[in-house]
């Protein structure tokens, strides 16, 4: 699978995991190549939902979701994932850092 | 005339190793005192240096090329020629995920708290009994 299908493909199974969640708004997903082998990075930002959802948590649950829709016929390779509420996502944005934020 | 040595990191594998044992102990240390942020920001060297052996051992060399005086994780992995190994294991590649998301050394410098949940997430992660990431790297330290 061409690189550009599986970023879509992790783009719309996050859109997908959100709709289990009515009390999440998504305000934005980023999808893109690490740069290393064929990974990507996922970033998932929430306008709302995650105030109450402890980061690993959210992030594991989000990972696990992609995992199973599309784990089945193709290697996903996502090493890194961020979950991030809107507040921590301009930390992040600022120091490019920001694990607990 | 300047020699090749100088293309590779100081220390070996054996002070590597040295120096995984020495970050364990501090980080008991730092997880038995409730110091979460310390035991978190330990908990992603001693990942890091683990990598790093496992690297040597797979290359089959004492000291590692320049290139490899990084701290990212991910690279680590993919550098280690155990990425498939962690692949075919979901617990495993989740776990490493947790540390590889999560850990930066730029913690160092950040005044961010930690909680005792967070650190617990990290401890699990890499310890726990079938699944830990450190577990699963034990024979290589």
């Amino acid at each position: 699978m061409l690189q550009r299908e599986l970023i879509e493909k992790i783009k719309k199974s996050v859109y997908d995991w959100a709709k289990q969640y009515p009390h999440v708004e998504l305000s934005l997903v980023e999808v893109y190549p690490s740069g290393i082998g064929d990974n990507v990075h996922v970033i998932v930002v929430a306008k709302k939902g995650f105030e109450n959802w402890r980061k690993i948590e959210r992030q594991n649950d989000i990972a696990d979701f992609i995992g199973k829709q599309l784990g089945d016929y193709i290697v996903v390779k996502i090493p890194i994932l961020h979950a991030f509420t809107e507040e921590q996502y301009e930390k992040y944005e600022i120091s490019r850092e920001g694990a607990f934020a | 005339m300047a020699t090749l040595e100088s293309k590779l990191i100081k220390q070996d594998v054996t002070t590597l190793r040295q120096a995984y044992q020495l970050r364990k102990r501090e980080y008991d240390a730092l997880r038995a005192a409730g110091e979460w942020t310390g035991a978190v920001l330990h908990a992603g060297v001693l990942l890091e240096l683990a990598l790093k052996i496992a690297i040597c051992k797979n290359m089959d060399v004492t000291r590692l090329p320049k290139a490899f005086q990084v701290h990212e994780l991910e690279y680590l992995l993919y550098c280690s020629s155990l990425e498939n190994a962690f692949l075919n294991n979901a617990k495993l590649y989740r776990n490493f995920r947790v540390i590889a998301t999560n850990w930066s050394m730029e913690l160092r410098y950040e005044g961010t708290i930690v909680t005792a949940q967070d650190a617990d997430s990290f401890h699990q992660a890499l310890f726990d009994s079938t699944d830990g990431v450190l577990t699963f790297l034990s024979s290589f330290l």
